[in-house]
């Protein structure tokens, strides 16, 4: 599975540098808006001052780390090298110049981390008020015991997570993270999923499951999904194209996969794609819930950078997108609307039954 | 002489084989078409609760309330019959029947003290949701149905077919008039 999702996204990637759709510089001349400017004049601003002084200090912390390693690094690789060599030489190699390289690399680089962490936890929690009554905390993690029985969600060993978003949107509850899930092998861990995590509470129950996964073609397909789940066959092609439906009711994936929401799924793929090195989307319907699982590399709301001062807010427009992007997911897939049609279908049925 | 034998058991197991795709691509048209069932018998129903509501508020639209009204028991009488021409009625009327409800829906939008009712607001939202679902076994069942079709007029499904007295089963379409170019000359001009 994980073999055959590795050239998946192999597929992917090369499909986007050939079509010039692979990752999209942030627009650098983004516009910020009216109320995000008046935040940041407002709260962000007065903020400023004790975050740049904090810059300076681990920008300070970084530059004496580099020197001394530039001095005295020689002291800890220089042995490292030769032992390893005349380990080589003895016919049983060691790696303990990577690891010790590794090692210096990570306590040179920490000051700067320690910056990014700072700012994400200042600036963040200021800007989502923007958005909505929304809460950040910088190492949450969405539910994942609610959705231990989603088949999208691979079996993991060990998860990391940072950025969690939660709130509400027209009544809907919704938590999101960046996710890392690793799973134990023989030899070494690997990352079985990778990219952002957005779990959605609807206020009804959808009925049995309908799970939406990337297209592997119709050999891998059959080799990753079990043969008792059936496919759902939709009549949007580009949509059939790069994903695979299953369900334990057709006539139920079909109203879950509506016309309108297989675009707007298609129109999020996309938009992940381009924002965040992305490789796709995979979600799941089951219970009462919605697992959205964002798969790209690399960190969206990663802005600070150690080397530009704080008072340059230039970055301030990506950050905006980027948080409109996470909380306005609900509107876009129109899941609001969803949600409401079914409150009052069921209302009504209660009604009928008395 | 071989060779005979061997023609002979592979068509015949090419035929059983096909037979079975038959019965049972025919079986899931049935079970779409349940399901079809069972979502337009809940319009049926809802169809009194939204008159109902409507009825008080509409006075000048009494004809499309009364013409709704004819049209709920006539497809409620069409239901009834299940043979392939009933089916083929049954839609017309279904479809004619979410034409007039949909026009329906565009005239409350003329009447601001029915449009913020809550009861009229919870019925549209229902009336949108049953819509959706009927939109879905609609699809669910012409796939169904299509892939039916394909394999009984496919030889040496036409053959099984025949001996079995199958025929294929009728999509059910939207209605003409949805079908039809929109004239925005209308809007345009207003």
């Amino acid at each position: 599975m994980s073999i055959l999702s590795t050239l998946f996204q192999a597929g992917v990637a090369l499909k986007q540098l050939g079509s010039g759709t692979a990752f999209r510089p942030p627009e650098e001349n983004a516009e910020l808006s009216d109320d995000v400017r008046a935040t940041i004049d407002r709260e962000i601003l007065p903020l400023l001052e004790p975050l740049e002084q904090f810059r300076l200090e681990k920008l300070a912390s970084k530059t004496r780390r580099k020197t001394w390693f530039r001095r005295l690094g020689w002291l800890l690789w220089l042995p490292s090298l030769a032992l390893d060599l005349f380990m080589l030489i003895s016919g049983e190699p060691t790696l303990y110049t990577l690891f010790v390289v590794g090692g210096l690399g990570a306590w040179i680089l920490a000051p700067e981390l320690q910056y990014t962490r700072h700012y994400k936890e200042k600036l963040i929690p200021v800007l989502l008020q923007d958005f909505g009554d929304y809460t950040y905390e910088k190492n949450g993690c969405i539910d994942l015991e609610a959705v231990k029985s989603f088949s999208i969600l691979p079996k993991f060993s060990s998860k990391t997570s940072e950025d969690y978003i939660s709130g509400d949107v027209e009544g809907i509850h919704f938590e999101f993270c960046e996710l890392k899930l690793k799973r134990r092998g023989r030899k070494s861990n690997k990352t079985v999923h990778g990219g952002g995590a957005l779990l959605i509470a609807m206020p009804f129950q959808f009925c049995g499951y309908t799970v939406v996964s990337a297209d592997y073609g119709k050999v891998g397909n059959r080799l990753t999904s079990p043969l008792a789940i059936s496919r759902v066959a939709l009549e949007n092609p580009e949509f059939e194209d790069r994903f695979e439906v299953y369900g334990s009711d057709q006539q139920y994936a079909r109203y879950i996969l509506s016309p309108g929401l297989m675009e707007r799924i298609i129109g999020l793929d996309d938009l992940f794609r381009a924002r965040a090195k992305g490789a796709g989307i995979t979600c799941e319907f089951r219970d009462n819930k919605a697992l959205f699982l964002l798969s790209y590399y690399g960190d969206l709301l990663d802005v600070a950078d150690i080397d530009v001062s704080a008072y340059d807010l230039d970055k301030m427009p990506l950050l905006e997108q980027e948080l409109a992007m996470i909380t306005g997911i609900i509107r876009q897939l129109k899941l609001d609307s969803l949600a409401e049609r079914n409150v009052a279908s069921n209302r009504f049925e209660r009604t009928m039954e008395h | 002489m071989n060779w005979i034998i061997l023609t002979a058991t592979a068509a015949l197991i090419l035929i059983y084989f096909w037979y079975v795709a038959i019965v049972s691509r025919r079986n899931a048209a049935q079970e779409a078409f349940s399901g079809i069932d069972v979502q337009l018998k809940k319009r049926t129903d809802l169809v009194p609760n939204i008159l109902k509501i409507a009825s008080r508020f509409m006075e000048h639209e009494k004809t499309l309330l009364t013409e709704i009204t004819t049209l709920r028991t006539e497809v409620l009488n069409a239901a009834e019959a299940t043979d392939r021409d009933s089916t083929e009625k049954r839609f017309e009327l279904e479809a004619e029947l979410e034409r007039k409800l949909s026009g329906l829906m565009v005239t409350v939008e003329n009447y601001p003290d029915l449009k913020s009712q809550t009861n009229m607001l919870e019925a549209q939202r229902v009336y949108a949701d049953v819509e959706e679902h009927i939109s879905a076994a609609r699809r669910s069942y012409n796939a169904a149905g299509r892939r039916f079709k394909d394999s009984i007029q496919i030889f040496p499904g036409t053959l099984i077919a025949r001996v079995m007295g199958l025929e294929a089963l009728p999509f059910f379409e939207v209605s003409k008039a949805e079908r039809a170019p929109v004239n925005a000359d209308r809007y345009l001009n207003s």
